[in-house]
């Protein structure tokens, strides 16, 4: 009886001891290896890309059995492998929520909810082993686009609506169109691996655990649009990415994949280049710029990327997870990708990082269209601590918040722009009722008045004073029409910015003033401010008025108003029979 | 193609972009980033427009068949309102005093969309020290508004690199590699950043004030010296007065008490005596070829930065500025009674890098002021000169006859022209039927062409701007292109074109300017240098013949190889 | 440049990659390096300067044998990433690109790492610490602190 134990050693894994236990787990098995033979049974301890529950860390999944536990030591190895000896499961082990465990790894909501089709192999296969992934039909895409013509390819891709993954949603299919017609001797690829918004690391997780499927896309890409050589650009922060990539390419050269006779059709190269810590090269052109050795700002468009690129050659860049689509787009055909959808005006799914203060951090993958509570709530397990959702914030630094009342949105990239956000590359941070949308919008602001290239105006001045606004808001010094003109200058640098950087960094403050702007209004200096003062006896009362619970305390102790979540109605002052409460 | 600007509807032939045809119909837009002879950016987003209903901005966008452009619809007008707070937000403001106050764009945009008072912060710009460490001009960047023409022209239009954009976001800077002083780096002064510098973040550094102090102090006599350039110019400061002729700005200058009034021209037909007859010299021998001109400092410290090579090549010649000084100190000084140490000259210039050249160790004390065009012009508006008022006057004696080979000077090819009438007379001792050589006029970046000098087939070139400089000595090096003579300009136009002219300087002044040279040329008397009955007596009496010991010890000078960075320590 | 119809990538647009080498082999560039790259690849220095300040991974001065880059990432913001700096002003007395007089310690911020599910994150000479409070800080820096003097005593 073969089974396989299996550990994942992606970056965030390994943060949390993974490495260790999957060295504990090879001494526990090799120190049986006798008892093992005897009992005919033989077990094999493997390296796997990330299940996404990175809440419990490290996991470990068992095979046949399908048994996965969680929160795994280097301690707890011995006992793991016992149990797949023995035949029994080790019920502490298991993962557990609100009081109900699960043995197998496909019952748990967090994976059962989920469509897992870029996530498929992880947790499942060894992601440098070619064998692997090969069994688990890869190259099964390039087989197939190969036999086909360019044109036919890129149709597919059209037919089955595949949005980029990156955060501007462009058809795929229109975009590699363009660069098959452009002209040129010369044509380049680019996969923009420079992830940078903060809370998002879904790219992370699909480079380390599943490389070969982003190599194939390229490889796709590269036959379909006759683009002979392509750089992946990942930043310099994600070093085991950047390693497991770098091994990925050499492995697919080896083995005839890469170089100048891949199946004997065509001749491409990959190049690995990394960032060097700027989030604006996220963007394509600054990313083009930064791959020519030079500053990473934006260039003006058009010229567009496919007509003139990277060295001045056609260009084509698209994200890791639009590129990890294309090989299983070929393979099953574009309706199984618009199934997959929302039946609008994407096919697939859709890749999520859930952070904040959800309870289940991680990676998951659901339907395009799938409404955030259910991502939330069910997946997710709701919020930390029991706290109340207060809203949830999109698609990073270019994406705006959504309340909590607006949770039965179904996710897709026209109702994100409806609301005034974005899907972007898909990071969720879940704010309970204790963060204060004012901190949240300065911190990104101040996350993008150094990210900012600086070279246009709207963008460099525009977000310097919007976050001088808003701290003059958050300083109750400001008045109505400082609200008036910063809504007025959100919209300003909206409309006037060269990049999309510039273009998106109002998002946070526009929704957030739309969604949440008495937050901004009960700051307006003039409006009255009340504190407990030494008089309060504890008598509770004002505690059990107070419309949204701001106020903290026991009975018999003195009371507190928390100025954060204070709306200022007064209703405490008028209640209070012991004059405790000051009105300033 | 049918485009509607305005609710107008007009026929274009070619696609260009949508600031340059509203240009052409009569409307020019605002901009801060935009420069004529460069890529446009589109950074500043001032010159906005809706283009079928969204913010586009002009530079960048090409008209198409039947689009519809507003050019100052409520919504294009509030951003560019809001663009102008913002940058003034980030901007100290010291209008009163400021020394750009009149030319600044800042200034006025902000009148002219008026803007009354802004609802943002200022930003403390404390941290800002003036960089005053050159000759030539002052660097304040609590004044820059980040539009980056100033790094653009350096490095795009002249390749001299000496500032670049340094960090990013809210700390973008226009900086010098590890913000070293400017006097320590590869900046040839050539002032064509301060030349497009939108605010007063750039500035030539001011000698006027010292100058009318020396000029009031009755113990000294002050004399000046004018060059072609700003004759040629100095009109447009005041509303274009073609009026404005040389006589009388001779008579201005002798208003503001100038004690002698002197012609750079002349300084020219002195160069071209001793290049002319360097350069018959080389061809002779084979030696030292191409040779290039020198009366531009910008381009010598060029050659002494970044190519050690061509040091030899260069001409020994000083500049006109330095040749007329010499002479000034040593043929005309010694006759005036007062004491060499109260004895001050002047030179009024279209050039930032003469300001450092009178400063090099081998010239110092020549020439003890320089200013530059707008210097001169606020000395004017001063004293409240008016023009219609004054009487024609000549240039003084024994410094103030010129050819008209001396006049182009200020332009791109002038110099070589100049050249090549005295050398060819002097070598074949024949008169040239036509002095113009038209092959080298004009204002393409690169012009040339050949004469035949007994029997040598002579080839000149010449180029202007420091980037197409740079070019051509690749080229050279490489062994691509061969010339016997090359005149090298930094600015474009030439001299006309220089740091220290009137804003704005665009190629459509720029033709002016040169036009105005040329028929001052047209209408000398005398057409070539050697023919300048002034110089004739200055070599009879004084320097004898050209590439005498005298001429050589007084007009002639040396370079020197300079390096950057490799001492530094950090 | 192009040979026999492919873009040749020039030494200029390696300079980037040059650079990131030598940042982390030397742990940052000094001027001088940055000289002689000028000169070897004919790039004017005051582009390398431009260059080296663009990117948030150079830096022009020495760090500490410790560099903690703390996580500026939104998860770990929310999830009280300044605690990990306060102990580290305590522990250690310094701010951000602020080296402790021992010379031990160098504090850097950094952009997201990617580890959002363990926030707060600090990153140390490569390692990643999740979950890091305020405590879990300050033993670090003491557990370090004691690690250094204990060499010092032996030499």
């Amino acid at each position: 009886m073969k089974h396989i134990i299996r550990v994942c050693t992606c970056t965030g894994c390994q943060a949390n001891g993974s490495l260790e236990v999957f060295e504990g787990l090879c001494r526990a098995v090799s120190g049986r290896k006798k008892e093992c033979e005897g009992k005919g049974i033989e077990i094999e301890v493997k390296e796997t890309g990330c299940t996404g529950l990175s809440e419990t860390v490290p996991n470990v999944l068992v095979e046949p059995s399908g048994i996965l536990y969680v929160n795994v030591n280097e301690d707890k190895a011995e006992r793991i492998v016992d149990s797949v000896i023995n035949n029994y499961v080790i019920d502490e082990m298991l993962f557990e929520l609100d009081g109900k465990k699960y043995g197998k790894l496909t019952d748990v909501p967090f994976f059962a909810l989920q469509e897992r089709v870029l996530l498929a192999r992880c947790g499942y296969t060894t992601p440098l082993s070619l064998s692997d992934y090969i069994e688990s039909g890869g190259f099964e895409g390039l087989k197939a686009a190969v036999s086909m013509k360019q044109d036919e390819i890129i149709d597919i891709l059209k037919r089955a609506k595949l949005r980029g993954r990156g955060g501007a949603g462009f058809l795929t299919g229109i975009k590699w169109r363009f660069l098959k017609n452009a002209k040129g001797n010369e044509k380049f690829l680019i996969c923009n691996a420079d992830e940078g918004d903060p809370g998002a690391f879904m790219d992370r997780s699909l480079l380390e655990s599943d490389p070969f499927a982003v190599l194939e896309g390229m490889l796709i890409g590269a036959y379909a649009t006759g683009a002979t050589r392509s750089f992946i650009y990942i930043r310099e922060e994600y070093p085991l990415a950047i390693d497991k990539v770098k091994t990925a390419i050499d492995i697919l050269k080896e083995n005839g994949y890469l170089g100048n006779n891949v199946l004997e059709k065509f001749s491409f190269d990959i190049e690995i280049r990394k960032g060097a810590g700027a989030f604006v090269c996220g963007e394509e052109t600054a990313l083009m710029n930064s791959v020519e050795g030079k500053r990473g700002q934006p260039r003006i468009k058009p010229p567009f990327p496919a007509e003139r690129g990277i060295f001045g050659k056609p260009t084509n860049i698209n994200n890791v997870k639009t590129y990890a689509f294309v090989p299983l787009i070929l393979r099953n055909g574009p309706e199984w990708f618009l199934d997959k959808g929302n039946g609008k005006s994407s096919g697939g799914t859709l890749l999520i990082c859930l952070t904040g203060k959800i309870r289940l951090n991680g990676v998951v993958e659901v339907k395009m269209g799938t409404a955030l509570r259910k991502v939330i709530y069910d997946i997710g397990g709701g919020l930390k601590s029991g706290k109340r959702l207060k809203g949830v914030q999109t698609g990073g630094p270019s994406g705006g918040c959504i309340p909590e009342a607006l949770i039965d949105t179904e996710i897709d990239y026209e109702s994100m722009q409806e609301l005034g956000s974005i899907i972007g590359s898909g990071g969720i941070i879940c704010i309970d009722e204790d963060d204060s949308i004012i901190d949240l919008c300065i911190f990104f602001l101040d996350f993008l008045e150094k990210e900012s290239c600086g070279q246009c105006t709207p963008c460099r001045e525009g977000i310097i004073q919007m976050k001088d606004l808003i701290i003059k808001i958050k300083e109750r010094k400001a008045s109505e029409q400082d609200i008036a003109m910063l809504e007025k200058l959100a919209v300003y640098v909206r409309d006037n910015s060269l990049c999309g950087l510039g273009q998106t960094s109002p998002n946070v403050v526009l929704s957030s003033l739309k969604y949440f702007r008495d937050e901004f209004e009960r700051r307006i200096s003039g409006k009255p401010v009340f504190k407990i003062n030494e008089k309060c006896t504890g008598c509770h009362l004002c505690f059990l008025k107070c419309p949204v619970k701001a106020i903290n305390g026991s009975p018999k102790e003195i009371h507190e108003i928390i100025q954060e979540k204070c709306i200022g109605c007064g209703i405490c002052y008028d209640v209070c029979k012991f004059q405790a409460i000051d009105k300033e | 193609m049918k485009v509607r600007i305005n609710e107008k509807e007009y026929e274009f032939q070619e696609s260009k972009s949508i600031l340059d045809a509203c240009s052409e119909i009569g409307l020019n837009l605002p901009t801060l980033c935009h420069h004529e002879l460069l890529e446009p950016r589109g950074v500043c987003r001032l010159c906005v427009v809706e283009a079928d209903g969204k913010l586009v901005t002009s530079c960048t966008t090409k008209i198409r068949d039947g689009m519809s452009i507003e050019t100052h619809s409520n919504k294009v007008i509030e951003s560019r309102r809001m663009n102008l707070m913002l940058l003034i937000a980030d901007h100290q403001e010291e209008c009163l005093s400021c020394n750009k106050s009149t030319d600044c764009l800042l200034f006025k945009y902000a009148n002219e969309y008026d803007i009354h008072g802004i609802p943002f912060e200022k930003i403390d710009k404390e941290e800002f020290e003036p960089d005053e460490s050159c000759y030539s001009f002052r660097r304040d960047l609590k004044k820059c508004i980040k539009c980056g023409k100033c790094v653009e022209v350096c490095n795009v239009l002249q390749k001299v690199y000496a500032i670049e954009y340094s960090k990013r976001g809210k700390d973008l800077k226009m900086s010098t590699a590890f913000e070293y002083p400017i006097n320590e780096t590869e900046c040839t002064f050539c002032g064509q950043c301060v030349l497009n510098c939108p605010t007063c973040a750039l500035e030539e550094k001011y000698e006027a004030s010292d100058l009318m102090w020396a000029i009031n102090d009755k113990e000294t006599v002050v004399a000046c010296q004018v060059a072609p350039s700003v004759r040629a110019s100095i009109m447009e400061e005041f509303g274009k007065n073609e009026g404005i002729t040389v006589g009388k700005l001779v008579s201005a200058l002798k208003m503001i008490g100038f004690d002698y009034v002197f012609d750079t021209q002349l300084g020219a037909d002195l160069t071209i005596m001793e290049e002319a007859n360097e350069l018959l010299e080389r061809i002779k021998e084979n030696k030292g070829l191409p040779m290039f001109t020198s009366c531009c400092p910008a381009w010598v410290k060029f050659v002494e930065d970044n190519f050690h090579d061509f040091i030899p090549n260069l001409s020994s010649c000083k500049s006109p500025q330095q040749m007329l000084a010499s002479v000034f100190r040593t043929y005309f000084a010694g006759k005036l009674e007062s004491k060499p140490e109260n004895i001050k000259l002047a030179s009024i210039m279209p050039c930032t890098a003469k300001k450092t050249e009178a400063r090099r160790y081998e010239f110092i004390g020549d020439i003890d002021f320089v200013i530059t065009t707008r210097e001169l012009s606020r000395m004017i508006k001063e004293f409240g000169i008016n023009f219609e008022a004054l009487d024609e006057s000549e240039f003084d004696c024994p410094l103030g006859e010129s050819s008209g080979a001396g006049a182009i000077f200020g332009v791109s090819g002038g110099v070589c022209e100049a050249a090549l009438r005295t050398a060819y007379e002097t070598a074949t001792s024949k008169k040239l039927e036509k002095v113009e050589f038209e092959q080298i006029r004009g204002v393409d970046f690169f012009k040339h062409g050949e004469i035949n000098i007994n029997g040598r087939v002579v080839r000149f070139a010449v180029v202007h701007t420091l980037g197409k400089a740079r070019e051509l000595l690749e080229q050279i090096r490489k062994g691509e292109a061969h010339y016997d003579f090359v005149e090298v300009m930094a600015c474009p136009g030439g001299c006309i074109g220089g740091g220290g002219q009137p804003i704005p300087t665009d190629m459509k002044t720029i033709r002016e300017r040169m036009q105005r040279l040329y028929t001052i040329d047209q209408l000398k008397k005398a057409r070539r240098s050697h023919e300048n009955p002034d110089i004739i007596r200055i070599y009879g009496e004084f320097l004898e013949q050209p590439l005498s010991k005298k001429a050589h010890a007084l007009l002639h000078t040396k370079y020197m190889k300079r390096s950057y960075y490799s001492d530094k320590k950090g | 440049m192009e040979k026999e119809g492919k873009t040749v990538i020039a030494g200029e647009s390696r300079v980037l990659e040059m650079l990131q080498e030598i940042n982390k082999n030397e742990g940052y560039i000094s001027r001088e390096r940055l000289s002689s790259i000028s000169r070897e690849l004919g790039i004017p220095l005051s582009l390398l300067y431009g260059l080296v300040t663009f990117y948030n991974q150079f830096n022009l001065a020495t760090s500490g044998r410790y560099t903690i880059e703390v996580c500026e990432g939104t998860a770990c913001h929310i999830n009280k990433s300044s605690e990990i700096k306060r102990a580290i002003k305590d522990a250690a007395g310094i701010s951000v690109d602020e080296t402790s007089s021992d010379g031990l310690f160098t504090l850097r911020d950094v952009r997201c790492l990617g580890a959002c599910a363990l926030a707060p994150v600090l990153r140390l000479n490569k390692k990643i610490y999740s979950k890091m409070t305020y405590e879990k800080t300050k033993e670090l820096i003491f557990k370090l602190k004691k690690e250094a003097e204990g060499e010092a005593k032996l030499k």
